[in-house]
């Protein structure tokens, strides 16, 4: 029996404490931690039979080499759900098609951490085209992998692994008169893998997303079949079959890193820009499988390296953006100049344009930040975000929806790479305010979950 | 006609007052030609029915590529055989001696090593004996087509890097074996020494990296065959040669015992997952073999500083060094390539190992040749210790039977901690052969300083 005194002692000290979690929980300014649970799904997103051939330069497929698909997981940790989604396609469908996943899978849209593979032997859908049967089964596709990923939902441990590989190169050569997509190999290029593994709590691997900065271009271009390309998921495709076959029953979701400057060792149009251009045709795909395994192989590696492992996790996501000056081009007047090719003219006018937004997404799982940017970054701004990240474990993650194209470095303005010569972005901005950005997004995240940690 | 005969008088003075000056070592105007011959099997000699070697056809034709140097006193030559190893019968370099009036010391010759061609005794039964003849007349035929065309010329260096080789020292299971190293030793230098016209058109480059010709080796690219190809060295040639007219590429491999080719075909050849691409690895080859090839094409147009006259010297030499053999396992065949060979071999003291050297000197350029085949860091410090900035490490040079017990790999004495698959048993003991080699190079490059530093006093 407790006396008087001390009952009211104990109501003195429980009422207070009651008060504080009411107000914490009434201004959603805490992060709970919780037991985590992961499933993983993935739907394919081929292009029906009667949509081909493509059309275009480069789009004239003639069949499907290997299949595209879209890759989920979801993430629960029984207050909040999240989702990380990676789609073989050049971009995330435009015209409110996160929206409507986020709308048909009640996953809240800062939630829904969607990217693409950025593949250029995938289907590209007109920009903003929401109306198409391709753009519908896209759609039903994301809906149906994420409601696949709930229902398998089981609990989970999270870990991640850094290592390396050596399949990306730097791109901007000097060609010609200017700087176009060639071979630098001892030009600015990051070679870091990042994996994040899901296990169950035996270690049985559910899920992996990987991420490394290179463009999904080893097919671009190459005609293997015919005399016409084939649709293929290229390097991130090869890449993810390559880890999931590996493990039993993984879901394996590939996403770029900053590879706005950043192509494969090897390609299968070998030269594609230069003067001496070699199209190896369907035998490219032995350059893509060597380089798939040689990439999925690190990814194998840095999963089952990997040892702290955690089943409690903060889930919280945020996104936010930032607006640089702009510019437009004045001299030549003509969009299509410079063409990609050795000849093009290396000086172009640039004055004032419309300002930049660039759209950008924090996706903290624990220490885990996935810092997601709607655009193709170049790789020395991936290096020092990771650098001047408030966390270790920072991964950049690009392609995003919405893209605003390619972030050079203000050095690459210097170049000019070709990438920066007609950049809509004007130089000196978009680097440090991204970077301070996403470290603003962390700081908040590191107040709010302060009381649990 | 009487400009003309005090032109003569002139030169034929000059030339003489050289020769009278230059008692031990001379420098004269330069002239080079060049020559290539192929050196593919008839038809009838396939499929040669050796283990990996099995080749049911011809992918890509293989040659002999010959540069003759001559500077009016002494005259040499640079060959190279697209063949895993070169002829190891004495008399065949006698006679080339013999039949081109190059003293054997002035003749250097190696072997591409590509894995996709087979060496002259490795043909079963006649075919050996066929293939010699082959081999001879064709080589023959390359110095002597060579030697028809010499011109007044100049020559250039120039040094670069490609990014296409790679440490192939990896642990896979329970030892270290062919694999993929990307953060182990590799040296990535590109060196070539170009041959040109007085106007500048060239004649003939020297080409040189260290890297296996293993592009395609194992690899069955043809109805469940292989096919005889010069690999990456044959493919290298071919390149530059398309985009020089009239050139010939001459390719010698660099210290290459730990380097592979940064893809094969045959992909993880010694590890659980191997895969072969088949004949679409001949895309990798293609890639490969143009990314080093447009780096020599780059060096070629580079190299600005050339000389067009020329000191010409040679020199032959053995190293010994203790040897050793193994006691246990007793079968030679273990440890075989592959994942589960044991990391343990006990070896015992054996017979001495002979390692020749070679060095041939043009001007300040000096050719480090070795009948073996030396880990890539032995070549970085013979490069670092050599008295010339310009120096090349030629490996895969001839193994000719009168010399007793010839060394193969040479491995790093840190290969043999690992231990490397080449260095864990390997008949040389380490300690003495990268130390001794370097040593024997420079008391080499002495003796031609002397002999010219003698000339320059005179």
């Amino acid at each position: 029996m407790k006396t008087k005194p001390t009952k009211h002692l104990i109501l003195l000290f429980i009422v207070p404490v009651l008060f504080f979690v009411v107000l914490v929980d009434l201004n959603g300014s805490t992060i709970r931690k919780g037991t985590l649970r992961v499933g993983a799904a993935r739907e394919c997103i081929n292009p029906p039979e009667k949509m081909f051939p493509g059309t275009g330069e480069y789009q004239n497929y003639i069949g499907i080499h290997d299949s595209l698909f879209v890759r989920t997981i979801v993430i629960d940790n029984g207050i909040t759900r999240a989702a990380l989604v990676s789609m073989d396609m050049s971009g995330v469908p435009e015209g409110g098609f996160s929206l409507d996943i986020a709308t048909a899978t009640m996953i809240r849209p800062e939630n829904l951490f969607i990217c693409a593979t950025h593949t250029h032997s995938g289907w590209r859908l007109q920009r903003n085209d929401n109306s198409s049967e391709y753009y519908d089964l896209i759609k039903a596709a994301t809906i149906k992998s994420l409601r696949d990923a709930i229902g398998r939902l089981q609990p989970a441990r999270v870990g991640f692994a850094e290592g390396k590989a050596y399949v990306n190169t730097n791109r901007d050569e000097k060609i010609g008169e200017g700087y176009h997509m060639g071979y630098v190999p001892d030009g600015p290029s990051d070679k870091t893998v990042a994996v994040l593994s899901f296990t169950t709590h035996e270690g049985e691997p559910i899920a992996i997303y990987a991420n490394y900065p290179v463009h999904a271009v080893v097919m671009y271009r190459a005609k293997t079949r015919d005399g016409h390309p084939e649709v293929s998921a290229d390097l991130p495709g090869a890449t993810a079959r390559y880890v999931e076959s590996h493990f039993k029953n993984v879901i394996a979701l590939w996403t770029s890193g900053a590879a706005g400057d950043q192509n494969p060792l090897f390609m299968a149009n070998y030269n594609q820009d230069g003067p001496d251009v070699f199209d190896e045709g369907a035998a490219g795909y032995a350059i893509l499988d060597v380089q798939a395994r040689r990439l999925g192989e690190e990814i194998v590696r840095l999963t089952r390296s990997i040892r702290n492992t955690s089943s409690d996790v903060q889930i919280w996501a945020k996104k936010s953006s930032v607006t640089c000056p702009g510019r437009q081009r004045k001299y030549p007047p003509d969009p299509n100049v410079p063409r990609q090719g050795y000849l093009a003219p290396a000086i172009i006018e640039m004055i004032e344009g419309d300002p930049v937004t660039i759209p950008l997404h924090l996706l903290m799982i624990n220490d885990i930040a996935l810092a997601g940017v709607s655009a193709e970054v170049f790789t020395e701004i991936g290096i020092n975000l990771k650098a001047q990240s408030l966390f270790d474990r920072t991964i950049m993650v690009t392609h995003l929806p919405e893209k605003v194209g390619y972030i050079p470095t203000d050095k690459a303005f210097l170049l000019p790479s070709e990438k920066a010569i007609v950049n809509n972005l004007a130089p000196g901005c978009a680097e440090p305010s991204m970077i301070n950005a996403f470290i603003a997004m962390m700081e908040e995240y590191i107040t709010l979950r302060g009381a649990d940690n | 006609m009487k400009i003309k005969g005090l032109i003569i008088i002139v030169v034929v003075i000059c030339g003489c007052n050289q020769t009278l000056v230059g008692a031990g070592l001379q420098s004269g105007i330069l002239r080079v030609g060049a020559g290539k011959v192929s050196i593919t099997p008839p038809q009838q000699m396939f499929p040669t029915g050796v283990e990996y070697r099995d080749f049911i056809g011809v992918h890509d034709s293989i040659f002999v590529r010959s540069i003759v140097i001559d500077n009016g006193f002494t005259r040499a030559a640079l060959v190279s055989m697209e063949l895993v190893n070169g002829p190891d019968k004495e008399e065949f370099y006698e006679t080339l001696s013999k039949e081109l009036k190059i003293k054997p010391e002035n003749l250097f010759i190696s072997a591409t090593h590509s894995h996709n061609t087979l060496s002259v005794h490795q043909y079963p039964g006649k075919n050996a004996d066929v293939y010699y003849d082959l081999v001879k007349k064709a080589t023959i035929r390359s110095l002597k087509e060579a030697a028809g065309n010499l011109r007044p010329a100049r020559i250039g260096y120039a040094t670069g890097k490609a990014y296409v080789n790679v440490n192939r020292d990896q642990q896979i299971g329970a030892g270290w074996h062919m694999g993929y190293n990307p953060d182990g030793p590799s040296d990535k230098t590109v060196t070539v020494v170009t041959f040109t016209t007085l106007s500048g058109d060239p004649i003939a480059v020297y080409a040189n990296y260290p890297c296996h010709a293993v592009v395609m080796y194992r690899a069955k690219t043809r109805d469940g065959h292989q096919e005889l190809s010069g690999d990456l060295p044959g493919a290298t040639s071919r390149y530059i040669e398309s985009r020089f007219k009239g050139i010939v590429a001459v390719y010698a491999d660099g210290a290459a015992g730990d380097q592979n080719p940064v893809f094969m075909a045959n992909y993880n050849q010694d590890a659980p997952d191997v895969c072969d691409e088949g004949a679409a690895g001949f895309a990798i080859l293609d890639v490969l073999s143009r990314r080093l090839g447009e780096e020599m094409v780059r060096l070629i147009r580079s190299a600005k500083n050339t000389s067009s006259s020329a000191t010409i010297w040679g020199k032959k030499t053995i190293v010994t060094c203790p040897g050793r053999q193994r006691k246990y396992p007793a079968d030679p065949d273990l440890p075989v390539g592959g994942y589960m060979a044991p990391s343990v071999i006990e070896m015992v003291d054996g017979e001495p190992v002979s390692i020749p050297l070679h060095l041939l000197m043009i001007n300040d350029i000096a050719f480090a040749g070795v009948a073996g085949d030396f880990f890539t860091e032995i070549g970085m410090n013979i490069k670092k210790h050599s008295r010339f900035d310009r120096t090349l490490v030629v490996t895969k040079m001839p193994k000719v039977e009168v010399v007793p017990n010839n060394a193969g790999y040479i491995p790093t004495d840190k290969a043999y901690l690992m231990p490397s698959e080449k260095a864990i048993y390997n008949p040389l003991k380490p300690g003495c052969a990268e130390q001794s080699v370097i040593e024997a190079y420079n008391n080499m490059m002495n003796e031609y300083l002397n002999l010219k530093s003698n000339r320059n006093q005179k």
